[in-house]
Formats: C-alpha cells, structure tokens, sequence
C-alpha cells in the first residue's frame, strides 16, 4: 500500500466544441496531500476531475500519475451515489472485485454500516448511501481519492458526520485526495490546500497549515473563510456563464 | 386478502340463483352447476386433461419461443447501434402487421398441424419483449453505465450486471403483456380445424350445441390467463425485490 499518488498536470485544456472548459492548467499535487477545490458553478471543477480520474480525455496538455503501484489506482466518487439498487450493500462494495467479501464487510464496518450488509439500497439514507459508495471507492484503497461535491446533497448534520468520517479513515490510511465542494468551510477544515477555481482557471492557491483537527469556530479559520468568499464573490466578476 | 374474491365468487353464487330461479333460461346461460357438471363428465372421459395439456403445451412452446427471440433481439438492439440500425426499422414495420391476419397464409404454407398454431403464438409474443427490451435498455441511466466502466467491469459484464437489472422492470412488463397475448393468439389459433385442445373444445360443443362446455372453455382460459399472470407476477417480485415499489409488499 502506497500513501498516494504524486499528480502533475502541465498546460491542461479541455473544451467541448467550441466552449472552452478548462485552459492552460498547471497543477501539482504532492503524495498524501488533501487538495480542495472550489469556485462557482461552471468553473470546470468537476471536469477536473473527470479528466484526473480518466472519465474523459483532455484537450490537450498532459495529466501525470505517479506512485509506488503501477498503474496507480484512482477511485472517483460523485456526487450521486452511484448504487445500483438491485445489489445488496455488500455486492455494491464488491462491483468489479472477485470475491473480497471479508475485505468489504471490514469497509463497511469502518464506515459506520456494520449489520446492514444483506440490505438494498433502497432502504438506506442519503448519508448512509454515501458511505456505502465511500466503502466501495475505498475498497480499491485507492492512490488517489476524487471526491465530487460528495456531501453536497446530504443535511448540514449529517454533512459534518461525513467529514469527520472521512478525517478518520484518512488519518489511518493516508491518500492523495481531490475534493471538489462548494462548501468553504468543508475545504478548510479537511484540506492541506485549497484551490479556488474561476473560468477554466486556477485564480488562488492556499496552502493551509493550521493543526488538526480543526474546528468550526477557529478564528484563523474564520479569517481565511472571509478571504475566500471575498475571492469568491468580489473578485472580478466572471461573465455570466452557468 | 379475501376481498379481492367477493366479486368473482359473489357473481358466480348470484348467477346461480339466477338460473336456480329461472329467472336466465339455461337454454341460453348454463349454470354455474351445470358448467361444473360437463367439467366431471369430461374430466372422466379424460378428455378435459388431454386438451388443457395440450393447449398448454401450444402456448410454452410458442410462447417460449417467442418471448426469447423478442430478448435477444431486443437486448442486440438494444445495445448496438448498428444493429438498431439494421433491425428496428423493419421489426416496427412487421410488427403493425396484425399478427392474426396471417392466419390464411400460415395454413397455405403450414397446413392445419402444429405449426401453425404455435408459429402465431410464438409472432404474437416476440414483438411485445423485443419493444420493451429495447426501450428498457435504451433508457438504462448512463450515469450506472459510467460508473461501471470507471470500476473496470468488462463488457459483458457491464450488460449482465448493470443493463439487463436496469432494464428487468420494462422487460418483465413486456412478458407479462406478451404471455396475454399468447393465451389471446391460441383462443384463435385453435378454432382453425383442430383436433384437440381447448379451442378444439369449444368448436365441437358448438356443433352439438353444448352451451354448457363453452362456458367452461371460456372459464378454462380466463383460469390459465390468470395462473400466467400471477406466475409472472411472483417472478417479478422475486426478480424486483430491490425496487421501491416491490420492497415489502405482496401481491
């Protein structure tokens, strides 16, 4: 088991058509580093992240993985769970695996879902959901982790029960991992760094070196807060583009 | 679970009373005694058994026959582009073609045995399977198709894991409509000169003006139509017992 994957991007564009989603990337993210990015909405975030995890090429430009597996495992969870419903719980976590049932009850067990193994997904919750597509994605313990606004759809309480879950199977497992959020807070009390997003482009880039855990009422955290949004909303207004 | 069977059951008793009374002349409605009769006498000639058999064995074979070449011409156009393209055009053109029309010709060319009889059944099921099949797989979400691939399923893995459960509603609507019309294609199929089944049943009572063995005919059909029925329902809610609509509650 490797602790990540290394990730270079160098002068990554990706249009589709004539609309031009993302321009002249260059991005490096360092082995076990937790990399948040955010941005308003048609930033290009998600299709960052598609391209990472190889959903879809780029335009141009080159994406490097490196790591101690070959070839590196990358594992993208989005922002709709993704389960398929005539599976039980358990096989979800299994998709594409042959047998690794112990592995997976073992997952599911850390996520919180011990004893619902045998069940459908139709009887879980949103939160509950999440975690079983967290398990299956964490199965493959993957080198590099993309996670897709993956709380986006969940209630403010069950969206803090995620973080600190997902905080504590990172702590024992350390990864690379990518998150896309439109939750500033969520970017700041989970990341190393923080990218902000802005018309195809990388506008900021925060490192983060505040002591974990962290907690919601920091006032160093209430400050960068304050930066970020005023990155967000003031900062040269972007054409209106959805 | 006894309410679903006060109608039927309560219909039967008052038309029994009905002709008890003399109130329908049994000349033109048996009763339902009457009916029950001419099922024993021919159920000890053994006549009854042999032609449910073998009406029955009409509609497994045409109907099997039909419902599989509907699945698996369904799920290859449904899957492939170039088939659709090849196929579906001219599936849609025969399919507007009223299978029972073929009647004269499937004599012509078959005569009056076996052939084509089951050959209609086996029309009139194929196309009900093969729409579903197609549509049902057509709008299987492609957000479950994606996330397959990203999880490294292979193909055929792809189409048994993800399409054919994402589709099994639609194409199990698709059996249940097919296996009606299979009963439906028989009912016709056996009054073209048979010589046994139940068709064959109700042909010969009407020449002998057996009114009371034409009502069980009819009463034998609308027994195995239902018995399909509730037997494709079962397998539906085994099959669906994942789906919202399914989980928990019982025919």
């Amino acid at each position: 088991m490797s602790s990540g994957a290394e990730l270079s991007m160098r002068r990554v564009g990706k249009s589709f058509g004539e609309r031009h989603v993302l321009e002249q990337i260059d991005l490096d993210i360092e082995a076990g580093q937790f990399v948040s990015i955010i941005g308003p909405s048609g930033a290009g975030k998600s299709t960052l992240l598609r391209l990472v995890a190889g959903l879809e090429p780029p335009s141009s430009g080159r994406i490097e993985l490196r790591s101690s597996r070959r070839p590196p495992d990358v594992r993208l969870m989005f922002q709709e769970d993704r389960l398929l419903p005539w599976r039980t719980v358990l096989r979800n976590v299994t998709l594409g695996l042959k047998g690794r049932e112990a592995n997976a009850r073992a997952i599911l067990d850390a996520v919180g879902l011990a004893g619902r193994e045998s069940e459908f997904p139709v009887v879980l919750s949103g939160g509950q959901r999440q975690r079983v597509a967290l398990a299956r994605a964490l199965i493959h313990e993957p080198d590099l982790l993309l996670l897709d606004e993956p709380f986006g759809a969940l209630d403010a309480i069950t969206r803090a029960t995620m973080q600190l879950l997902l905080e504590g199977l990172l702590a024992a497992h350390p990864r690379t991992v990518m998150l896309v959020t439109h939750d500033v807070e969520e970017a700041l009390l989970l990341s190393d760094r923080v990218l902000l997003m802005r018309d195809g482009g990388i506008a900021h880039d925060l490192l983060l070196e505040q002591p974990r855990p962290r907690h919601r009422g920091d006032a160093g955290l209430a400050r960068l807060k304050e930066e970020l949004l005023d990155g967000l909303l003031t900062e040269r207004p972007s054409p209106a583009v959805a | 679970m006894l309410l679903p069977w006060l109608l039927p059951v309560g219909l039967i008793a008052l038309w029994q009373l009905l002709c008890d009374h003399g109130i329908i002349s049994t000349a033109i409605v048996p009763a339902p005694s009457d009916v029950w009769a001419a099922a024993r006498q021919l159920a000890e000639q053994g006549e009854l058994q042999h032609d449910i058999l073998v009406s029955l064995r009409r509609v497994a074979i045409g109907f099997g026959a039909g419902a599989s070449l509907g699945l698996v011409l369904g799920v290859i156009v449904g899957l492939s582009e170039v088939a659709h393209d090849l196929f579906d055009r001219s599936l849609q053109m025969i399919r507007t073609i009223p299978h029972l029309a073929l009647v004269p010709l499937m004599i012509l060319w078959f005569g009056i045995g076996e052939e084509p009889r089951v050959i209609l059944v086996a029309m009139g099921s194929l196309f009900p399977v093969y729409i579903n099949t197609v549509g049902g797989i057509r709008n299987v979400d492609p957000k479950l198709i994606e996330l397959g691939r990203s999880y490294g399923l292979g193909r055929g893995e792809l189409v048994w894991s993800i399409v054919l459960p994402a589709a099994l509603q639609p194409i199990l609507v698709g059996i249940r409509y097919a296996l009606g019309v299979a009963w439906l294609t028989l009912v016709v199929g056996e009054t073209i000169a048979s010589r046994d089944g139940i068709g064959y049943l109700v042909q010969n009572a009407r020449e002998l003006l057996r009114i009371d063995i034409i009502v069980l005919a009819i009463a034998l059909y609308a027994i195995a139509g239902w018995l399909a029925d509730l037997l494709t329902r079962l397998i539906e809610h085994r099959l669906l017992r994942w789906h919202p609509n399914y989980a928990g509650r019982r025919s």
